[in-house]
């Protein structure tokens, strides 16, 4: 595969997180402005009535207003971790926290295909000299292929698991429970750029289909 | 005339404050939060505009308002977005939306085009109601 046909799908890659993200902090501007709108709504019709405002009125709206601005919060961070997962070419992570934060990054993108996808308790701590932004591009792959084939209601389950060959790398799992998946859908994976970003992370890794998923083996 | 509404907005909390933002402009709101629970409603075409969310999960607004026209063309969609394309924007207004506005929407250009949905619907039924009574007319042989 040329190398500007990968750099283009890590661009569209980035395109697709970022879309999503800005989405979703649109929607909690959207209620912070609405609660902005019926708190200045509640002053109004205390001056009107000529009565004071109702403290429990105001306490809410200030509530609410924190708890979007906490959301957004989060969001913003797991934006940063994402944007500073291409500073490096290899650096040492834990594969708990990249599919947590790859979670974080696609739940809307499996909700809006009628898909949940969580991470399953696995093991502790399993860390890994790799690339985190070619490792999430492979999995958001695996991730829309998977969208692609499994209907609306199925269940996306992540899961990390120490190394085969005594403990050392890690195994990274996808797996659906998904009531119609049909693999005619024409799209391939492992595709050439599945494959390219395969080869292009750090030490000797592998990628196996299974039936209902896959499994990611990095060193 | 207190508009009659039906919000379709997949964040409960958003959905919930802008009702109480249109109650408080003496409108009557119905919420729900996704496509399916409104459309499973049995008063779907009592509503003077129905308020809908473009993306949501499971069915999105775009095929909300294809199954809304398909029941009701007369009914008024204005479709509000976190992020309006251009190209879905034109596939909306071609599939008969009234309008599509960017969140966070300003509530009183929404009134205002919630208050125009009324009218059209009022004007579309009136229409309707008259060509009925035409043809029923044109049909006698007195």
């Amino acid at each position: 595969m040329e190398q500007r046909v990968l750099e283009m799908e890590n661009v569209r890659f980035c395109g697709v997180v970022t879309a999503a993200v800005s989405h979703e902090i649109k929607n909690m501007l959207a209620i912070i402005n609405e609660t902005a709108g019926l708190l200045d709504d509640f002053t109004r019709q205390a001056e009107m009535a000529k009565v004071p405002l109702e403290p429990e009125r105001v306490h809410d709206s200030v509530a609410a207003i924190n708890r979007q601005v906490r959301r957004a919060d989060g969001v913003v961070r797991h934006l940063n971790r994402f944007a500073h997962s291409a500073d490096r070419e290899a650096e040492t992570v834990d594969l708990a926290e990249i599919i947590e934060l790859f979670v974080a990054l696609t739940a809307r993108r499996a909700a809006a295909c009628g898909a949940d996808i969580q991470v399953e308790p696995g093991a502790a701590a399993v860390k890994v000299e790799t690339n985190p932004f070619l490792l999430l591009h492979l999995l958001w792959r695996g991730l829309e292929f998977a969208l692609a084939i499994i209907g609306a209601g199925a269940r996306l389950r992540m899961t990390v698991e120490a190394g085969p060959d005594g403990g050392r790398g890690g195994q990274l799992t996808m797996r659906w429970h998904a009531p119609a998946a049909a693999d005619e859908t024409g799209i391939e994976f492992p595709g050439a750029c599945d494959r390219e970003l395969l080869a292009r992370l750090p030490g000797k890794c592998l990628l196996r289909r299974q039936h209902d998923g896959f499994l990611l083996v990095l060193p | 005339m207190e508009e009659k509404i039906l919000l379709i907005d997949d964040e409960a909390e958003f959905v919930e404050t802008l009702a109480a933002r249109m109650r408080a402009r003496k409108m009557t709101v119905t919420t729900a939060t996704s496509a399916v629970e409104a459309l499973g409603r049995d008063d779907v075409d009592a509503y003077d505009a129905i308020v809908l969310d473009l993306q949501m999960p499971g069915m999105d607004g775009l095929a909300a308002l294809e199954e809304i026209k398909k029941r009701n063309p007369k009914l008024q969609v204005i479709l509000l977005t976190g992020k309006a394309t251009v190209e879905k924007g034109v596939k909306a207004m071609k599939m008969g939306a009234m309008d599509l506005l960017e969140k966070p929407a300003d509530i009183e250009e929404l009134t205002e085009k919630i208050k125009e949905a009324g009218g059209r619907k009022m004007v579309l039924v009136k229409e309707a109601s008259e060509n009925e009574i035409k043809e029923i007319i044109g049909s006698k042989s007195w």
